[in-house]
């Protein structure tokens, strides 16, 4: 086991790599202190990184973020440690002792160059965890995104143990284990590394426990995009009912489809579009608060189709448009320009005609008082954002608080914002609740001004 | 007093018009229950023509709840209201009409001096030392006799004895339904009485209307209790004994859930369960289902006030969620809907067989 005591009283964790972990970490390290930055998958970068624009400047989002994600990989203060897990904390503000756990690559770090010839040689391509709905596809050994901070690859777990042997996975069902094995004749995906001089995969690499101190923690564990249950506005069922997250993905340059939007049955440019907003919000799903973002997610997804043809109709189904932020209303009012049609009323069916795939959303004509119906191309559902699957866990583990939607708590929001329950520990970003980037920025900046100057034992 | 009683509900309303798009009603009518809603934020529905006629459309089949982001059940709305139009002496005639058939005929249905069991074939046979009650409802005893016969067939093949009360009292349903709160408590007081003196431990009802009641709306509307028995719809009650089931003739269905099972009582699972436990048997599913299904059109007491209404809703079905499917049968495991699907697939010439839930079971061997 490793022991860090290099920094001891003037190191701070940062948890979870998203801008808003990425931007404390680079505050921080620029106030001169160190910093772990820990991330459990295996790429910084976040949510973030996945989207195409940002609202309300339609800027390009990863041409925003990588930069910074370079910065942190590279500032002299900042550890990175990419697939990495928070397990264990004891102490107090000004002297914690963090357990971290890195998870195993199968990849040795140091020695990857990022070449891709692994993954050329893989045999198996399986459908990839954020892309599948819309035909994006992986390899057992790949990087999350071609911008992935480190650029390093990893193996899929479930193909060393042999569980993807019948999908045509090369290694698998061998009598002894990877790890007393300690080398592989059979993996393709070794021996192209090797020939490639660099002998960087190690399918017998195990989980590294390794010990830190630090005088205070950010949390910074971000949001999810919640997924419709199937059968909600036929989302599941009908293959031209996306997420406003896939659709993002669809306008994605680097995204599955390179930036085409196309429908995912026949992959054709849909003609009309129609977007649902306030979705997770029904009784059935429950989700209570408002995700506060989705609004402007649609406006920009409209403004950003209409600039690629600008002969698409677009929809937006929405009962209380949000333009909360600086430069919002002005930014719906250029969707409005556009020809960017906003209907006022939540749809409550969605019907598929069986032959075009296309989709006849069923809702209310609030001035007729009338029933009415739109057929459309492709639907996007504007879902919730929902709190990170870690911060369970992750109270646990820091003893803070959650909220009664699993955001964390902040017991003096108006007074004390981004502090917790437990003196030394601080929160950004997602973490709080739905939040947008640019918020997440601020928060993040305060955040680690508090974690810098607060975290010390001998009082404020 | 219903806007005291429901202001926050009232008023966190967004009026975004999904309770009306979703609605079953809307599809046959000019009811908006939206509008409904509307109406008791602005105060105006105390109006007796607005209380005479659009409080009565609602099929009560709280699909719009499912959906509403306020979480509202509006139907709880249309039920104070029907209270309120009572309360008013605004209510249509045949509310008062069915009240008058319950409680002269013990049943919602005139049955002319004939018994009310008297078309169950063959008749049922009473076993006094069972610990089981068979409930059968009036619709199905009176109605849909075969689904009562089907039922008793199963139980009996199965090994099973049960009991029947001697002149089985209406469950008072159709009253909760049609907000006469008071005169369904002296109704419920009776039937509990009586199945107290059935001295049973198990209370098995083939409609889901009666077990809705028996199981909810007791306790929760009238405030009275039917403790001491554990009350089953049969559908639960096959599912929890019969297994290796098989069909003689391989048959594909559908299932259509119905509101007052699912939505209300939350039973989506075990007709299912029993539908699959059937070798032979296919079951494939409507686009819209569990949660999220349509109602047949035949509930809220919109019968006794619309023949035509709840035919053309389950018309509607028909035609746009099972006839696509190809399916053999059409399953439910309601008497109302079994009906309402019937008499509204005879009336537009639609070739499908409707089959209640016990009916598949009967078809089938051990």
């Amino acid at each position: 086991m490793e022991n860090q005591n290099s920094a001891t009283s003037d190191a701070v964790l940062v948890v979870g790599g998203g801008i808003a972990g990425i931007e404390a970490a680079l505050n921080l390290a620029d106030y001169g202190l160190h910093v772990y930055l820990v991330e459990d998958t295996p790429s910084i970068g976040g949510l973030m990184a996945r989207l195409d624009k940002t609202f309300p400047t339609n800027d390009c989002s990863i041409c925003i973020e990588a930069p910074k994600m370079y910065e942190a990989q590279k500032h002299p203060n900042i550890e990175l440690l990419t697939n990495c897990e928070v397990r264990r904390v004891k102490g107090k503000v000004g002297d914690f002792t963090v357990r971290l756990q890195k998870k195993p690559r199968f990849v040795d770090e140091e020695k990857c160059k990022g070449c891709g010839k692994c993954s050329e040689v893989c045999p198996v391509t399986i459908s990839d965890e954020l892309d599948g709905k819309i035909s994006g596809q992986r390899k057992l050994i790949y990087i999350p995104f071609p911008q992935a901070v480190p650029n390093v690859y990893l193996v899929d777990n479930s193909c060393r143990y042999g569980k993807l042997r019948e999908d045509g996975a090369c290694i698998g069902g061998c009598i002894i284990d990877c790890i007393q094995c300690r080398e592989c004749p059979i993996a393709k995906c070794v021996k192209a590394c090797k020939d490639e001089g660099a002998d960087a995969v190690l399918l017998w690499q195990q989980a590294k426990p390794m010990d830190v101190n630090v005088k205070s923690i950010v949390v910074a564990s971000g949001v999810e995009a919640f997924e419709p249950p199937i059968g909600l506005y036929g989302y599941g069922k009908y293959e031209n009912v996306i997420t406003n997250l896939q659709f993002e993905r669809l306008m994605n340059a680097g995204g599955p489809t390179d930036g085409e939007i196309i429908r995912p049955s026949d992959k054709k440019h849909p003609k009309t579009i129609a977007w649902i907003q306030c979705v997770g919000r029904e009784a059935r799903v429950g989700i209570p608060y408002c995700s506060k973002v989705c609004c402007m997610i649609a406006t920009k997804q409209t403004i950003i189709t209409k600039e690629h043809d600008e002969d698409v109709k677009t929809f937006i189904f929405n009962n209380n448009l949000k333009t909360y932020g600086k430069g919002f209303h002005e930014f719906y009012t250029k969707a409005k320009g556009l020809g960017v049609k906003y209907i006022i009323g939540k749809p409550s069916d969605v019907f598929e005609d069986p032959e075009t795939k296309s989709l006849i959303i069923r809702y209310e004509d609030l001035e007729k008082g009338d029933v009415a119906e739109l057929q459309v191309d492709l639907l996007v559902l504007s879902t919730a954002l929902i709190p990170s699957g870690r911060n369970n866990k992750l109270a646990k583990t820091l003893k803070i608080e959650l909220d009664e939607n699993g955001f964390f708590q902040e017991p003096d929001p108006v007074n004390a914002p981004l502090e917790t329950n437990v003196k030394g520990i601080y929160l950004c970003g997602g973490a709080t609740g739905p939040i947008d980037i640019s918020e997440s920025v601020a928060q993040a900046t305060a955040a680690s001004i508090k974690a810098a100057s607060k975290g010390v034992s001998n009082g404020d | 007093m219903i806007y005291k009683q429901y202001k926050e509900l009232i008023r966190r309303c967004e009026q975004c018009g999904t309770c009306t798009a979703s609605c079953p009603t809307k599809e046959v009518s000019d009811f908006n229950i939206r509008k409904l809603v509307r109406h008791l934020q602005l105060e105006i529905h105390d109006d007796p023509e607005f209380l005479g006629k659009y409080p009565w459309l609602c099929t009560l089949c709280f699909r719009c709840k499912e959906l509403c982001t306020e979480g509202l059940e509006i139907p709880r709305l249309v039920w104070a209201l029907r209270e309120l139009a009572l309360e008013k002496g605004a209510s249509p005639k045949e509310v008062s009409e069915l009240l008058e058939t319950v409680r002269s005929e013990n049943s919602p249905y005139i049955l002319k001096g004939r018994e009310k069991t008297s078309r169950i074939k063959p008749p049922l046979s009473s076993s006094d030392d069972s610990k089981m009650l068979l409930f059968m409802g009036c619709t199905p005893s009176i109605k849909a006799p075969n689904i009562v016969s089907a039922t008793a067939d199963v139980l009996t093949r199965h090994g099973y004895s049960f009991k029947v009360l001697n002149e089985e009292p209406c469950c008072g349903e159709p009253l909760i339904c049609l907000g006469l709160k008071e005169e369904a408590k002296d109704i419920a007081k009776n039937v509990v009485e009586a199945i107290k003196s059935a001295q049973v431990e198990q209370v098995i009802a083939p409609c889901s209307g009666c077990y809705n009641a028996f199981t909810r709306l007791y306790p929760e509307v009238l405030g009275v209790e039917l403790s001491g028995v554990e009350v089953l719809h049969s559908s639960q009650f096959l599912e929890k004994n019969l297994e290796g089931l098989k069909l003689e003739v391989p048959m594909k269905v559908t299932y259509h859930d119905p509101c007052t099972l699912g939505r209300h009582a939350g039973v989506y699972d075990e007709p299912r369960k029993v539908l699959e436990s059937n070798e032979g048997l296919t079951l494939v599913e409507m686009d819209r289902n569990r949660e999220f299904s349509g109602c047949c059109g035949g509930g809220g007491g919109l019968p006794s006030l619309n023949q035509n209404m709840p035919l053309e809703i389950a018309r509607n079905k028909l035609i746009k969620e099972v006839i696509p499917l190809e399916v053999d049968a059409l399953v439910t495991s309601c008497p109302m809907c079994y009906l309402n699907f019937k008499y509204a697939s005879k009336k537009n010439k639609i070739p499908l067989t409707i089959y209640d839930l016990s009916e598949v079971v009967a078809l089938s061997s051990i």
